[in-house]
């Protein structure tokens, strides 16, 4: 069974690469343009992953993946969060990635990994880092190659 | 023991997938969050295999892999670089990998590899070549042995250092003739065993290959005078006379290590001294083959001793060995020094002999290579050779204000336009300015050590920026010393040559002419297709897509972005910018991402003094770019690039 993975970003353009990218590795792909409609979808699309940008307005992500764990309903989903390379994205990532809730989350396999990624993406990065996220969920079954 | 697995990799992920499939093949693995961590955990936790990955924030994979190859701690670990799929086609074949691993691997390939290497690296009884079990462990045994006569020395030294001060304080009280003479002879032997304890000390270090040579300017006679300062009062008591000698083209200066060419002298000197009854002990010094900065030197001691058969005269240098052993006990000693001297001698690049026949003493000879400093020419040469035909505009980044006052009145006299910059953070503010008015520079002469920021982090600074922004400035390095190790360093660092100081015309001009007919740069094109392409996985219809997903939303963008500036709304900046530099980067538009980066970090500053100008660079850069993919043609280019 395919795969499924919800984006969210406030990006039109980025959102356009990454979909394409996914579909043509054979995902199911469904995006939402901000935080609140990102956990809207969460709940009804059910994605195997979920790419969540992190600079956006309204709800940023890391309010969006606080609030998925605090959901019993979406807490197992793994995360693949978007910083860009030198932006201020990437310093609060330094600064809270050990802190909080994202560390608990981190250091458990049980509660879905948390992963990051930095812009700009290069197509193959992504389906690599897609691929490690899925496999350490444990819903990545097709994405380990079978070892003989 | 298990076979433990040191795993360096910053992607949390990625290191718990490698743990997880390799606890499951029943090996120990610890994790390292990135290189630096890496290389501490490798020296603390001795892994008998490290698992590398190359992209890392800080220190790369690669130059971790070298760090860890060079530490003779951890130089034996076989290491597995991990890497990106598509990233080891460009792959330099880095300093002592064992293995180049790609991303994502297969489980059962990557437990099959560190079985490996990991076999070899701990080579277990019955399943190992016998020739190199045997080789390891006589280098073992070796080890063993310098480590212990290291160790055992320190331990020596602290007592009999405590005994030499002490005895000096005893010579300090009120003593009859007779003691004196006693406590003197003390101290002298005390002095005389701390010597040797020494020497056995630097020659364990020297075999263990932990010894390295200082590299700085130096007057040949000091190291001379020294040696026979301690040597004439043991030449007089046994009244010997010690005479000097110098040939007429001896340099008076060096570049090299003066404590170690005097320990050489010393021990030859102390060696003739302690071997002769009576007679002289001359020493004699004379320059070989000099080339414009290097020369040979070749130092005699002679001796009128009693000599040493001919079939002792190799074994003397060998460590432990004195040309008969009954002179151990005539004269004492262990032998340790003349191995001391040739491990020192063949460190500075030359090499030791004997002439010698028994009963009429012995002319110890050794050479040694050492650097001759520039000849220091007035400091405004004068303009020889040729000139430029134009003035070039250099950036000349210098922290010494003589240096500076030199550097700018010789070029500015052959016509050049010079801006100065006393550190490596001036000097990149200049080239950045210089590339943002449209004026860059034709040249830097940039000196090495400066405070702040060093010539070398400057430059690498500088070609990091130009990846972006294009072109190509020559670097050129301003040293007082041009070793060997210097220009290695200046060379990597990104430099394209190096002139010593001070700088001189001709010199200058000599080193500028292949960097300066060079066809002046390209202009930068204002799209990197390859940084495109990869974006996409070298899908044209996605980028395609891309294009026109960006090209739709950008000029809305744009209009908020000048909005937000002319309202002086930082964080509006900080956030329009911010969006703008990611589109744009997606697409391959590197300048306009560059200046997009600055505004945003403008606005992330909440200082948006000159932000009017450089929103009109970032339009002009983003209108590049909207141009460059406006035209069908960068389809055509797209599809070559990928090859297909």
């Amino acid at each position: 069974m395919a795969l499924k993975i919800l984006c969210v970003d406030d990006d039109q353009p980025q959102l356009t690469i990454i979909s394409s990218v996914l579909k043509k590795e054979g995902y199911i792909v469904d995006i939402a343009l901000d935080g609140y409609q990102g956990l809207e979808k969460a709940r009804t699309f059910r994605p195997d992953l979920i790419i969540l940008d992190i600079m956006m307005p309204g709800l940023n992500g890391y309010q969006v993946c606080q609030k998925l764990q605090a959901d019993p309903e979406t807490a197992r989903i793994g995360v693949l969060m978007l910083t860009a390379k030198g932006g201020v994205d990437e310093k609060y990532r330094v600064a809270s990635e050990f802190s909080g809730k994202v560390k608990d989350r981190m250091h458990g396999f049980e509660v879905g990994a948390v992963e990051f990624l930095t812009k700009p993406i290069k197509a193959k990065e992504l389906v690599q880092r897609v691929k490690a996220v899925l496999w350490a969920c444990g819903v990545g079954v097709e994405a380990e190659p079978s070892s003989s | 023991m298990s076979t433990r697995i040191l795993v360096v990799e910053d992607s949390r992920t990625e290191a718990m997938r490698a743990r997880l499939i390799l606890e499951r093949a029943g090996y120990q693995v610890s994790l390292a969050a990135d290189g630096k961590d890496g290389l501490t955990k490798a020296v603390a936790e001795k892994p008998d295999v490290i698992l590398l990955d190359t992209m890392m924030p800080q220190m790369s994979g690669f130059e971790a892999c070298g760090k860890l190859k060079i530490d003779p701690q951890t130089s034996h670990i076989p290491i597995i670089m991990l890497v990106s799929n598509g990233e080891a086609t460009d792959l330099p074949s880095g300093p002592g990998l064992e293995c180049l691993l790609a991303k994502p691997y297969d489980p059962a390939l990557l437990v099959n590899k560190v079985q490996a290497f990991a076999t070899r690296s701990a080579a277990p009884a019955g399943n190992g070549d016998e020739l190199t079990r045997a080789r390891q462990e006589i280098q073992n045994a070796q080890k063993a042995r310098s480590d212990f006569l290291a160790n055992m020395s320190h331990e020596l030294r602290t007592p009999l250092h405590e005994i030499i001060g002490m005895t000096e304080l005893v010579m300090a009280t009120e003593l009859s003739t007779e003691q004196q003479q006693y406590v003197n002879t003390a101290r002298n032997s005390s002095n005389a065993l701390l010597s040797l304890i020494n020497d056995v000390i630097e020659f364990s270090e020297l075999e263990a290959g932990q010894l390295g040579l200082e590299e700085k300017l130096f007057d040949l006679a000091e190291p001379i005078e020294r040696t026979l300062e301690i040597m004439n009062p043991r030449a007089s008591d046994k009244g010997l006379d010690l005479t000097m000698t110098r040939g007429t083209q001896v340099p008076k200066q060096l570049i090299g290590d003066a404590n170690r060419l005097r320990q050489v002298l010393a021990n030859l000197v102390a060696n003739a001294i302690k071997f002769t009854d009576s007679g002289k002990i001359g020493i004699r010094v004379d320059a070989e083959s000099a080339t414009a900065n290097q020369v040979e030197l070749h130092f005699r001691v002679s001796d009128t001793g009693i000599g040493i058969p001919k079939d002792r005269q190799e074994l003397i240098f060998e460590p432990f060995q004195q040309s008969d052993t009954s002179a151990t006990r005539r004269y004492g000693g262990l032998g340790v020094g003349l191995a001391l001297a040739k491990q020192l001698v063949k460190l500075m690049g030359g090499r030791i002999w004997v002439e010698s026949q028994p009963g009429e003493g012995s002319v110890f000879h050794f050479t040694v290579k050492m650097q001759t400093p520039a000849p220091v020419a007035s400091a405004v040469a004068p303009v020889a050779g040729k000139a430029w035909p134009r003035a070039l505009r250099i950036l000349v980044a210098e922290d010494s204000p003589t240096n500076q006052l030199i550097a700018k009145s010789s070029l500015s006299k052959a016509g050049h336009a010079i801006t100065l910059a006393a550190n490596g953070v001036e000097a990149v503010k200049h080239f950045q300015a210089s590339r943002d008015n449209a004026q860059p520079f034709d040249l830097v002469l940039m000196d090495v050590a400066m405070p702040e920021m060093d010539g070398l982090d400057a430059t690498r600074t500088i070609r990091e920026k130009e990846k972006s922004l294009g072109g190509h400035l020559p670097i050129v390095a301003m040293t007082a010393f041009a070793t060997k190790e210097y220009q290695i360093k200046c060379i990597e660092s990104g430099m394209d040559a190096y002139v010593t100081k001070p700088v001189r015309i001709e010199e200058l001009n000599k080193t500028l002419e292949p960097l300066m007919t060079r066809e002046p740069a390209a202009p930068v094109p204002p799209v990197n297709l390859r940084d495109a392409l990869e974006v996409v996985g070298d899908d044209v219809d996605i980028l395609r897509d891309a294009v026109a997903s960006s090209l739709s939303e950008v000029p809305e963008q744009l209009q908020q972005l000048k909005e937000a500036m002319s309202r002086q709304d930082a964080s509006g900046v900080e956030a329009k910018a911010h969006r703008l530099k990611g589109v744009m980067s997606n697409l391959g538009g590197n300048g306009a991402r560059e200046v997009g980066q600055r505004l945003e970090t403008m606005g992330e500053q909440r200082n948006l003094s000159g932000g009017g100008e450089l929103v009109s660079r970032f339009e002009s850069e983003i209108a590049r770019v909207v141009a460059f993919y406006s035209s069908p043609a960068w389809e055509q280019s797209a599809r070559a690039l990928i090859g297909g």
